[in-house]
Parts: C-alpha cells; structure tokens; sequence
C-alpha cells in the first residue's frame, strides 16, 4: 500500500463508504460529546473498543491498523507518562521514587521525581478519550470521500467557501503524507554527514517550508479547478439532499442516548452540589458506576 | 469560437501590465498551441478566458473576450465553465473526489442533475477518454497518464465548445504525451471540440497543431501557421521554445525552408544539399576503465510486501567523467534503482559498491537530484540554500557557484519564488556543492523550457568535463542523445540494452519497446540513406556542401 492510499478509503466496505457523511460527522460530534462526559475508565475503555469494532466492520486493512495503532499507543503512553510524573492533585500516592529530592542540585530543584500511581490512572483515562476520538475520526477519514463530507456541510447550510476549506484537508491528506515522506527524503540527501541521511527526526523541523509551498499551490490549482466545475454555485442537488431514513433513525437514536447520558451526569453533578431528588436515585446509582 | 478584442490586465499589487493588448481569434474546432516562456502571461491569459481573474479587487481588465458569440469578460468561472473547461498541469492538484466516477461526475452534481443521469453520462465520458472499466477505483491507484484523462473527462462531461489545458503533458513520458495528444485529436475532430494547449515542448507537440501563438511579457509576439512560425523564430532563443528537431536541423543546414514535418525536411536536403556518406562518425563511448566507479552485480530489489523483485539482477558499472541516461517505461524500476545508488534503500541481493565501498557507506560523493525538485528547497535566500549542510563553501565559493548557476542576481531571493529553471538550478547546485563523484538526477528537464534546458546541459558537462558520473533517469531521448555518452534502457526491471548513446538511440526497436520515441532525425538519416543519426550536428557531418538556399 502506498503512502497516498494509506489516506484514502476506497478499500473501506462499501457499507460504510455508503453511509452519509452527515452520519459520519454526526456521530463523530455525538461521540465526541460523549468522550467529554464520561469519567469512568471502564466504560470509555468500553467506548474505546467500540471504536475499534467499527474499524474491523469496515475492514480496515492491515497496513492501517499498524498505522493506528502506532498513533493510538504513542498518544496513549504520552499521555499516561506525562500524567505519572506531573500528577499535582491530592491524594496521590508515589510507586516508584526516579529522583529522590535529597538528591543534590536535581532533588533540590525538582523537589524530587516520583511516579504517580493516580497520575497513570487519570493520563490513562485522558489517552483513552483521546484514543477514541483518533480511532472514530480515522474510520471517518478512511471511509469517506470529501465530497460526502462536503455535502454534508452545504445541506447545513454552510457557505461553500467554508465547507470547502474544512473538506480540502482530507483530500490532500493522501498527498501530503506522500509528500512529507519525499521531504525527508530530499532533507536526507542534502544531509552531509553519514548519519544525517538515515535520520528522520533531526530534519523535521525543516519539513514545514516547502510543505507549504506546496500546500498553496496545489489549494489554488483545486479551488481555481472546482470553481470552473461549478462548485460555488451549485445547487442543493438530490444527491445532496438524500439522507436514508434507517441513517437519521440512527443518528435520532444516538442523540437521544447521547443527550440521556449528559442528562444523567448532570444530575450526579448537581446531587453531589446538594441538589438532589429521591426519585433520581438510580440515575445518580448509573452515573456513579458508569459514567 | 473565441474572440479575444485587445485585452489588457495587470494585478492590483503590480505596477506593470501582465497582458497587453492580446487579440486571439479561434474558429470553431480549431487547435492552438500556445507557447512562451515562463512569466510571460501566459496562465494568466487562460485565467482571464476562464473567468478566473476578473476585477473583483484583483487587478484591472481592459478588453473583452467573446466566446461563442456572447460577451463572457465578465462572466463568473462557474457560467464560463459550461461553455470552456480547463485542464491543469499536475492531476494531483485538480482532482478532488475518491474515486474515477465521483470525481467525473463532480460537474454535473454541482448542477444538480438527476443521479441516474450522472451515471450515464459519467459512463459514457470515462468510455470516450479510456477509462471504461475504471470507475471504482481510487485516483490514487492510476497513472499520472490516466489521471490526466480523468481529469479531461470531469470537464468532458459538461460538454465544453472550448477545452483550454495548461502543460498537460509535461510530466507524461514520449508515449503517454502521443497516447493523449491522439485522444485530443479524436476529441478535436469526432465531436469538433476547440483547443487551447499551453506547452513550452513545441517540438513534441508541432505536429498535432496547425496553428502555433509565441507570447513574451504579456504580448503575443506570433500567431500563425505552425510552419510559418519558424523563420520568425530564428534568433528568438530567447523566448524559450524548444524547436522540433526537423527544424533545428534545417536552421543548422540552412535550408531554404524550415519544416517540423521529417519527410519535407528529408526532401529539401537531398534537394539542396550534397550527402557524403563516406564520413565516419566518432564514437562518444569512452574505453571502459579497470576500476568504475560504480560497481553493480546481480542486483535486486522487492519492496516489503511486494510479490514479485521490481529489480531483477542488474548487472552495470558507471565510469568517472561519463554521462548515462537510463530510460524506459514508467515503472519499469528507474526510480528504484536511483533509489540504491543514493542509498536511500538497500538491495535485497546482489553487490553495489561505489568507489568500491557498499554505497551506504560512501553516500557522501553522492548527489541526487529528485524528480521533485521543489521539494529538496528549504532555506530563505538562494545562497543559504548553496550552503546549507554544506561545510566547504566559503562565501567565495559561493559566489563562484552562483555565477556559474547563472544565478548571481538572485543570491538573496526566495527560492521558492524563482521561475521553475532557476529553483532547479538552485537544487543542482546545492547538489554539486556538495563536490559529488556521482550525480543522480531523476527527470530533471520536465517542464523546462530550451534555455533553462541549456543551462542545465552546460552544466552537467562541465561536471563531467572535471571527472564527475553523472547517471540520470529521463524521457527525454533529445537530452539524452546530446549529453549521454552511454545509454541503459530498462524493462520489468531487467537492462534490455547497454552501450554506447548513439547506438542505443538509434535502435527503433529497442527505443519503442521501452516506451521512447523515435527521434526525428533518426528518421531523417534513414531516408538520406546515411548512418543512424541521432542528433542534428551528426546529420550536419554528412551533409556538408551547399547547393541551394545556403547561406
């Protein structure tokens, strides 16, 4: 597979190529909602798994799976790492000492180093959250073309100009993977040491300029193009307006589950400011266990 | 058709005219082939035609530009676009859906035609540019070529009068450029379609039009018979266009008449001129030396996953102060192969040893040019680019450097603002600071026009000239026959043939089953009866007494 057809999703299942972009973007919104709302690790490691059984009903090939999961681990130990060693809310119990703070200059200055057991657990939760919503956009990016997407917007009643601005980066995402990888390797030849032209990381920061460059002349050459095919002006076609009725039951059902769950914490938050209702109790009893 | 009554334009942040006074008639079903250098006005015109660039706070506009007999100047691009479609010069930057027959029936969508509609005519349009049987895949799963068609066949469906196409050959290979220039003829004459062309390669694309406009700094300086226009173009190096070769070797032999057509030119020589057939021509291959530089043996190579080697034992050596062109078919491996010699991947087998080390660890004498040029460029001003990652260059050197660049004046410009030539010589020389023994370049002529193409061919052999290799991969057989001292050809990753230049090009057989065409003058030889030529000065060295229209 190469680097452009990494980005795109003809290899996707044609059910979920098929399904409407206002689906697909309502879903992500929708989840996306509810990632903020939960707390409880079990169920957004339930969430997250969700998302990962959508990507194997897709099919989602192999190469993209290594790909995910890459992102999805170095997002998830980033986030779990970070929160170990600067967790600063109280309790917080330390498993492993890395700089004791007798330790002269370093333990002075740091006040010592530790790794928290709370922070694993609260990084844990927030690379998960994080998880999810990379695994859900991905299967959107993956099984959809931009015109979908695009359509979805106008039916909004977003202006063109924007609609076309948001939906222009998945369509250059292919290309702009293929052409990040012909950066480094052009960075890689211009190297003049031995090990500058194996390494990656040291000439990142000289991606951005001709990436650019590039990126505005290649925008130009697009908008120029679909303006002549009549984009701006076009009308709301039937295409365009249809929406299957089982795709807006569904999307009508999950905002509904959505809008419960949100509800449901609302409630827990308010009782535990002192707000509370006897006949809620088993909300509060669900919110507390798994939300 | 079109109409164009003295149209001006200048941008609103310049102070000078970027269009003067331009009147350009076309018939209907009439072919144009617009040509000039780069800046000269000439995607700005076609912007203006496009209704692309209008008054809307960008520029002012003087004129007015009738299509189809109605006033379009001001028109909107989505209006216009009914009437005249555009085709970009990069595919990549133009298409804009997933797959073949969403982005084919992108224009009609856009005015809400029925779905099933679409499909009929989204089938009908993929048939007529032969893309039938394609209409599931990705765009990303086609070539360069069948992109190309794609996008002619988004802006076929709307059924343009005019098709305009800015450089759509630039990056197609010898067949791929006639393959598409065959489908714009059966476009031109089965459904009378007119056509713009802007092309700097004339003389590729000569032959296919009648009609030739030469623009420079916004005025078009020539707009007649194709024929007609070399006379005029005499002395005009300067303008760019790069000549066919019929007629460069007319202007060598001084002909009475100067003619893109091979056979007129073949027959205004046995007319006008003595053919001695008893010259000997000199052989441009040089001895091979004991110790190459590059050593190759049974080489191979299979990308992960792949199933099959895409290099399949290559056996060749390169010699210092020696030019060899590999060509061949898209994807027959050129790029790969670069690929190895610039250590950018190693071989699953075989040996390759450069100045006889395995490559990996001699990467320093090694420059590479990528067929993206563009990309390799990074820095803010055209001297930190010759000097970045490159320790030995003094600001001396530099200077020596930009000289010989032609690019003293341009020392603190942006390189990414320069014209293509120039951020092309830019990335040589930042490559040929680096003091390479071996210099890779991937196509690097694609899309330059004659002088800039000069410039870069003065430059490479001076490279060989101080004991440099260069091995560069190209379409370009006119390149290719005036530099190369040794010619490779590739096929399914296998040599198919390796030797001398002259005598690789000058092999039909071999020139097509690999994808190139044959050269005009090789042509030309043949029907003079005189040894295989490949290049005008080789004509030029059998025919060398003047009988009529000599100077």
């Amino acid at each position: 597979m190469s680097m452009r057809q990494l980005w795109e999703g003809t290899d996707a299942r044609l059910w979920a190529r098929d399904i409407s972009g206002r689906t697909k973007l309502i879903t992500l919104f929708l989840f996306a909602i509810l990632m903020i709302t939960v707390d409880n690790p079990r169920t957004l490691f339930v969430l997250f798994m969700v998302t990962l059984l959508l990507h194997l009903a897709a099919g989602t090939s192999f190469y993209k799976w290594k790909v995910m999961a890459v992102l999805l681990m170095l997002g998830l130990w980033g986030s779990m790492v970070s929160q170990s060693l600067f967790f600063s809310q109280t309790p917080r119990t330390a498993l492993f000492v890395l700089i004791p703070p007798d330790t002269s200059l370093l333990g002075e200055i740091t006040g010592g180093l530790f790794i928290y057991r709370e922070g694993i657990l609260y990084g844990a939760v927030q690379g998960m959250r994080a998880a999810s919503m990379l695994s859900l956009g991905l299967l959107v990016c993956w099984t959809s073309d931009p015109r979908q997407l695009l359509n979805a917007l106008l039916v909004w009643r977003l202006p063109p100009q924007v609609a076309f601005m948001l939906v222009t980066a998945i369509r250059f995402l292919p290309v702009l993977a293929a052409e990040t990888g012909e950066i480094i390797t052009s960075l890689q030849l211009r190297s003049e040491t031995q090990r500058g032209r194996t390494a990656i990381v040291q000439h990142i920061p000289y991606i951005a300029k001709p990436l650019l460059a590039r990126c505005l002349r290649r925008a130009q050459t697009l908008a120029l193009s679909v303006v002549s095919r009549g984009f701006f002006s076009a009308t709301v076609s039937q295409v365009r307006q249809s929406w299957k009725t089982a795709e807006r039951a569904g999307c009508i059902a999950f905002f509904l589950f959505t809008l419960a769950v949100v509800g449901s914490k609302l409630c827990y938050v308010l009782s535990e400011q002192g707000l509370y209702f006897g006949v809620l109790r088993k909300i509060y009893d669900i919110s507390k266990m798994y939300l | 058709m079109l109409h164009i009554e003295d149209v001006s334009y200048r941008y609103q942040s310049r102070d000078t005219w970027t269009l003067k006074h331009i009147d350009l008639t076309m018939g209907q079903g009439e072919m144009v082939l617009l040509a000039g250098r780069s800046g000269c006005g000439k995607s700005t015109l076609i912007k203006i035609i496009s209704g692309l660039v209008s008054e809307d706070g960008q520029g002012t506009l003087k004129g007015r530009i009738l299509l189809d007999g109605q006033d379009i100047t001001f028109w909107p691009p989505e209006k216009i676009g009914l009437l005249a479609g555009t085709v970009y010069q990069s595919p990549d930057d133009q298409l804009f859906a997933m797959t073949v027959e969403d982005e084919a029936g992108f224009a009609l969508e856009n005015q809400g035609t029925e779905p099933e509609t679409i499909r009929k005519e989204v089938a009908e349009t993929l048939r007529r540019v032969g893309l039938k049987g394609y209409e599931k895949f990705s765009i990303h799963q086609l070539s360069g070529g069948q992109r190309q068609r794609l996008a002619l066949a988004s802006i076929l469906i709307t059924k343009p009068r005019l098709l305009i196409l800015d450089e759509p050959v630039s990056q197609m290979n010898p067949q791929g450029v006639q393959s598409f220039m065959e489908l714009l003829l059966d476009l031109n004459r089965n459904e009378n379609i007119s056509i713009l062309m802007i092309e700097h390669r004339v003389n590729e694309l000569a032959r296919y039009f009648n009609r030739l406009a030469v623009m420079k700094d916004g005025e078009i300086l020539y707009d007649g018979a194709m024929d007609a226009a070399w006379p005029f173009l005499t002395d005009k190096q300067h303008l760019g266009l790069r000549e066919p070769q019929s007629v460069k070797l007319g202007r060598l032999l001084h002909l009475s008449r100067l003619t893109s057509d091979k056979n007129e030119t073949a027959e205004l020589i046995r007319r006008e001129c003595v053919i001695d057939r008893s010259f000997e021509q000199h052989q441009k291959e040089k001895q091979a030396d004991a110790d190459p530089l590059v050593r190759a043996e049974g080489i191979r190579f299979r990308y992960p996953g792949a199933e099959e080697d895409t290099l399949r034992g290559l056996d060749f050596t390169l010699q210092n102060g020696q030019i060899t062109a590999m060509m061949g078919f898209n994807g027959a491996g050129k790029s790969t192969l670069l690929n190895l010699l610039g250590g950018l991947a190693e071989p699953s087998g075989g040996t390759l040893l450069l100045d006889g080390f395995p490559v990996r660890k001699a990467l320093g004498k090694v420059g590479y040019l990528l067929q993206e040029a563009d990309l390799m460029l990074l820095a803010d001003t055209v001297t930190e680019e010759l000097a970045w990652k490159n320790s030995g260059m003094t600001p001396e050197k530099i200077a020596a450097m930009l000289e010989q660049l032609n690019l003293a004046s341009y020392a603190q410009d942006f390189p990414l603002a320069l014209s293509k030539g120039q951020r092309l010589r830019v990335v040589l020389g930042a490559m040929l600071a680096k003091e390479p023994r071996l210099l890779l370049l991937d196509e690097p002529t694609t899309g330059q026009d004659e002088s800039s193409l000069s410039e870069i061919k003065n430059l490479l052999l001076d490279f060989k000239d101080h004991g440099g290799s260069v091995f560069i991969c190209t379409h370009d057989i006119e390149l290719a026959s005036r530099i190369a001292d040794r010619v490779i050809l590739l096929e399914h990753g296998k040599i198919v043939a390796d030797g001398p230049a002259d005598e690789i090009l000058s092999d039909r057989k071999l020139l097509l089953q690999s994808g190139l065409t044959v050269p005009a003058v090789l042509d030309i030889a043949d029907q003079l009866g005189i040894p295989p030529c490949i290049t005008e000065k080789e004509v030029s060295n059998y025919v060398h007494a003047a009988v009529v229209g000599r100077n």
